[in-house]
């Protein structure tokens, strides 16, 4: 990694380590566990680098294992802190560590965002591929809520029609509103 | 349903072909942990987590544990190594710089666990330079604990595990070496 990556990277670390205020410490590393650069983690950086490189490698394969599909993040919790890991494509690792009574949802949401800004920096193109495939996601989400909304669309308006007996659903309805009234006379 | 489980701790420094090893001898599907190699070590990907795989002989199942090379991953060897029956250390025999990693390797370990171990010399197609014998004396074992293997031939694979079993466990000092197939 040269020296001009190098700078450029310090900034998302940077912002990510004053983003939260649960976040203690926080550090890069290669896919293979050599530590990069990291903010107030002093001593424990090299070891953290190592442990979060091989965390990441095995919850990978647990997840895939599992039936979880592609691992999205690690998170440790401690009596006393967490710590959190998300993958930086294939080319890094970026851990965060953080204190007991702080937000996790926070520090996870902070370090996905800045793992995603690092990756644009480290490898511009893979960084282009993965969102392409987060947006075609999104728009399968999207797809599906709206295929969602259209049948709750429909039902209600079957609710407002005029009662129609060769109607299914309306009859099921019917049926099942006058169940309840038995049940609530007794 | 196998009987017996024998834990094999497959240990070396970098590109030494442990998960190679693994993954050659494994009958079920093989589970690495390999990624991006960030150093040049002469190969594209480098494992990180652990490689396993199974593989069944007689009655007995055999865990193959294979452990990643660098030293900044010690943790995992200590993690791992908890509960071995056996130890394989490769070494890549045209990597001599390699040789001191390899001592290291084997002197951690040796701390943690006392069992039969085999020295397998891997990519001996590329350098003969270093006979077995003198990377014995070398790594301070039995020079007749040292053999030759090629880790991607299941066949040369194989005849390590029968070395180790037939040949070196049963003379090893260790008593787990007795016990070791009757536990689990």
């Amino acid at each position: 990694m040269d020296q001009q990556t190098l700078r450029q990277i310090e900034i998302p670390l940077e912002e990510l380590a004053s983003s939260t205020r649960g976040i203690r410490g926080c550090l890069l590393a290669t896919a293979d566990g050599v530590a990069v650069t990291h903010r107030n983690l002093n001593d424990q950086a090299e070891a953290l680098a190592a442990l979060s490189a091989s965390s990441l490698g095995i919850g990978r394969r647990v997840a895939e294992v599992g039936g979880c599909g592609a691992l999205q993040e690690v998170c440790f919790k401690g009596f006393e802190g967490w710590v959190s890991v998300v993958a930086v494509g294939n080319r890094a690792v970026l851990a965060a560590v953080a204190y007991e009574g702080c937000s996790i949802g926070m520090v996870m949401y902070y370090s996905r965002k800045y793992a995603d800004e690092i990756l644009g920096i480290l490898d511009p193109e893979q960084a282009r591929a993965l969102e392409e495939r987060e947006d075609t996601r999104d728009e399968e989400d999207q797809g599906s809520m709206r295929r969602t909304l259209q049948a709750l669309a429909s039902l209600e308006s079957y609710s407002t029609s005029p009662a129609d007996d060769d109607d299914p659903l309306y009859r099921d309805a019917e049926k099942h509103s006058s169940v309840q009234e038995f049940a609530r006379e007794g | 349903m196998q009987e017996y489980v024998a834990k094999i701790l497959v240990a070396g420094p970098v590109g030494s072909g442990k998960s190679t090893f693994v993954r050659t001898l494994s009958d079920t599907p093989f589970v690495d942990t390999d990624v991006l190699a960030s150093e040049d070590i002469g190969k594209v990907g480098t494992t990180v987590g652990i490689d396993f795989g199974t593989m069944d002989v007689d009655d007995v199942r055999i865990l193959l544990f294979g452990v990643p090379g660098q030293e900044r991953f010690d943790f995992l060897w200590e993690v791992t190594c908890n509960g071995a029956h056996a130890l394989v250390l490769l070494v890549a025999a045209d990597r001599p710089a390699c040789f001191v990693e390899a001592k290291k390797t084997l002197k951690f370990l040796q701390k943690f666990i006392d069992v039969p171990t085999v020295i397998g010399l891997t990519r001996t197609d590329l350098s003969e330079e270093w006979p077995p014998e003198e990377v014995g004396i070398y790594l301070g074992v039995p020079p007749d604990c040292v053999v030759n293997v090629d880790a991607r031939s299941r066949e040369s694979a194989l005849e390590t595990l029968r070395i180790l079993f037939e040949y070196v466990a049963p003379k090893s000092n260790s008593l787990r070496s007795e016990g070791s197939f009757s536990l689990v």
